[in-house]
């Protein structure tokens, strides 16, 4: 793999020159910094001394500017030292024995503090760059745990790396139709780029600029894995300059980053993996709730009348007149009963399919209340429904009645389900202007506060200890979607003083009748 | 029996339900008692000590099955599950908590008291030592190990004999898989339903039975064996 010293070999000499050289220059003007200062202070000191002015000298180029120049500053100055200060001066001849080996011993001393110092030098600037890295790295990483989906994470790998590499990037995920996809971007790759692209998912390294296949091309790739089916994608970068390569760091940091993204990326297919779970749990509850509630509520009624059928065809002769009637009005309430338990299943069925179209018209809600009733003391001819502010002040709703009439009959036959006959079960109107409400009111059991909202749900029951009639748990979800087809609203509320249910419908009003 | 009524108490949440059972069984001669949940029904049973309790499984406040072990631990009284789940597992659940029988709903008032009148029987009739057991032309002659169908004697193995002992012991009362696996094979082979099913095979093309129409043993899909009432 080609780094960063290889390719300098390709570019011209002068810039080069202009990039080493000034170290060198640094070097050569301490040593003519120090002969100078030598020379000024060599009145007063002993020649012998000033030697170590120059060792200091070497010390401060081996600390600023590393191994070479520091060398090339103690050779230096091992000349300038001999040339003026050892005897014979202006020479660089010496004469005696003891003055070589101080020179030698100059040299040495030199020669090791300059490269202990350069050394602790690299390291020095090893760690600053580690620790930025480091830096870098934990504010990639956290930058993206935000991410939940794969679109999230790509956006923000993109941000991420482009601005600590400074350079353009893409985090590009392999779909199931075997296509790269940039999440909703539209890519700006190049063909070469592309096959790149696709060359580091297969192989599992790096391709493109700098890697090891398909170097002529202006995008690097890594692989978001070690390669073949098991890869999720691939990371690109591409460096802004157009002759810029990554050098070794920067490779090493963007190894790193897919890494984190791959962590992250794990971490968003588990999640995803499990919200789907979750949501095929559901459809499956839903599933069984509603067949559950076809078997026993379709099978209950038919039941009865197959049971009192039987028993009056079976016995007949043996039944006295009142068995006779009693066994025939089975048979009829539970025929209607089962009417409305199939005519509940179609609404469910339409509102589920949205196919529920309102045919709305000017209406008066007391027809519509007195549709309702009626039906009701059929089922329930032993409740007692007492109305309230059904005046004639009371302004016309353009809705449809037909669906109206079904709300306000599911709310009346729960009420009467749940409540005891004792007590009244009451209908209110109330209007003020902008809009109008409807609220059912029983002496039930009441609802508990936090289950208010949820016996809206499809097949959802309010669980008691005991005695709880059987219901299918459609009949409030059926409302609500009702009331969402005309435009209103329905809410559950603890009922006058506290005391068992009132249901509330809100219905807007609309501009007078023409 | 044939001295006072006998009283049956219906345990089912459903009025209607209810309304018609106790016309029918009324107007056959018996005493009904009525009860809307699993409570009611247990306090109705202390009080009025039924003979027969008829119990449905979807109870709002305790699961039927429970209803059975609370029974059970009062009194022998037979018990017949009425039940609307088409689900095998609640009803053998039900039967091996102690339930006599079942019947599934919708069914018709001959259904109900054709179980009832077996099931009364099975409980109220013969002790277990009797010799000699007889369900329409089936005779079992227990201490000889003796079988004849319709006037021919049968030839049968150790186990074949077993069942069939057992099931004619039972006569009328679905009896649970796991039931006859327990009483015959112990209690570790209740699961090895095909053991069961090669021997009532066998045992049923000794007896000239067709299993597609059968005059002995019936099979209740998902639960157990029968042994067929017929006119005697």
């Amino acid at each position: 793999m080609p780094a960063a010293t290889g390719a300098s070999e390709a570019r011209p000499l002068a810039r080069v020159l202009f990039r080493h050289l000034p170290p060198f220059l640094v070097a050569v003007g301490m040593v003519v910094a120090c002969t100078l200062l030598s020379l000024m202070l060599s009145t007063w000191l002993a020649p012998g001394s000033l030697d170590l002015l120059y060792l200091t000298g070497v010390l401060l180029v081996a600390m600023n500017q590393g191994l070479w120049p520091s060398l090339v500053c103690s050779v230096l100055s091992y000349l300038a030292y001999s040339y003026y200060f050892v005897p014979p001066v202006h020479s660089l001849h010496i004469d005696r024995s003891q003055d070589w080996l101080d020179l030698l011993a100059f040299m040495v001393a030199a020669m090791i503090t300059g490269t202990l110092t350069a050394t602790v030098r690299r390291q020095l600037t090893l760690i600053r760059r580690t620790a930025q890295q480091n830096h870098q790295l934990y504010d990639f990483t956290a930058g993206i745990a935000s991410a939940i989906t794969r679109g999230e994470l790509a956006a923000l790998v993109r941000q991420h790396v482009s601005a600590t590499l400074h350079c353009e990037a893409r985090l590009l995920f392999l779909t199931p139709q075997g296509t790269l996809d940039s999440g909703g971007e539209t890519p700006n790759f190049d063909e070469a780029s592309l096959a790149a692209a696709r060359e580091s998912l297969q192989t599992g390294s790096m391709a493109g600029r700098g890697g090891s296949s398909r170097a002529d091309t202006a995008w690097t790739f890594l692989p978001l894995g070690s390669g073949g089916d098991t890869t999720a994608g691939v990371l690109g970068v591409r460096l802004l300059g157009t002759d810029d390569r990554l050098d070794r760091n920067h490779q090493r940091l963007l190894r790193a980053m897919r890494d984190q993204t791959l962590i992250a990326l794990d971490r968003i297919d588990i999640a995803a993996r499990m919200e789907q779970t979750q949501l095929l749990k559901e459809t499956e509850r839903l599933r069984e709730a509603l067949l559950s509630s076809v078997s026993h509520d379709l099978r209950t009624p038919l039941s009865s009348i197959i049971g009192a059928a039987t028993t009056l065809r079976d016995l007949g002769g043996e039944l006295h007149d009142g068995q006779r009637r009693e066994l025939l009005d089975t048979v009829i309430d539970e025929s209607s009963r089962l009417n409305r338990f199939v005519q509940n299943l179609l609404d469910m069925t339409r509102i589920g399919y949205g196919a529920l179209k309102p045919r709305a018209a000017w209406v008066d809600l007391r027809e519509i209340a007195g549709e309702a009733l009626r039906t009701l003391s059929k089922a329930y001819p032993e409740h007692r429904v007492v109305i309230e502010g059904a005046d004639d002040e009371l302004p016309a709703v353009f809705t449809d009645a037909v669906l109206l009439e079904r709300v306000l009959f599911n709310l009346l036959d729960n009420a009467a389900k749940y409540a005891p006959a004792s007590e009244p079960i009451t209908v209110g109107f109330r209007h003020d202007g902008e809009a109008l409400t409807v609220t059912v009111s029983d002496a039930g059991p009441g609802i508990p506060a936090d289950e208010r909202e949820r016996v809206f749900d499809m097949f959802h029951r309010v669980q008691r200890g005991d005695g709880t009639p059987a219901g299918t748990g459609m009949g409030l979800a059926i409302c609500r979607g009702l009331m969402q087809a005309l435009g209103g609203n329905i809410a559950a509320h603890s009922g006058p003083d506290g005391r068992g249910t009132s249901m509330i419908l809100t219905l807007t009003l609309h501009p007078a009748p023409p | 029996m044939t001295t006072a009524k006998t009283r049956i108490l219906i345990i089912d949440d459903e009025a209607q339900i209810r309304r018609f059972i106790r016309i029918a069984l009324e107007t056959q001669g018996y005493e009904v008692v009525e009860a809307a949940s699993g409570r009611e029904g247990l306090a109705q049973h202390d009080r009025t000590k039924p003979q027969l309790v008829l119990l449905d499984l979807g109870l709002p406040d305790i699961d039927g099955k429970l209803v059975v072990e609370q029974l059970r631990g009062r009194s022998h009284v037979p018990v017949i599950i009425l039940s609307v789940r088409a689900d095998e597992n609640e009803k053998v659940t039900a039967l091996d908590a102690g339930a006599n029988d079942y019947v599934a709903k919708p069914f018709g008032a001959a259904e109900l008291s054709a179980r009832i009148r077996a099931v009364l029987r099975a409980h109220t009739g013969r002790p277990a030592s009797q010799p000699v057991l007889h369900c329409g032309d089936l005779t079992v002659d227990i201490s000889r190990r003796e079988v004849t169908a319709a006037g021919k004697p049968v030839k049968l193995s150790k186990k074949e004999f077993e069942i069939l002992h057992l099931l004619t012991h039972n006569a009328g009362r679905v009896l649970t898989h796991g039931y006859i696996l327990r009483t015959l094979w112990g209690p570790e082979h209740e699961h090895d339903t095909q053991y069961l099913r090669v021997y009532v095979g066998q045992l049923r093309a000794k007896l000239h039975d067709d299993p597609a129409k059968p005059r002995y043993i019936a099979n209740e899909p998902g639960v157990g064996y029968r042994l067929l009432e017929q006119a005697a």
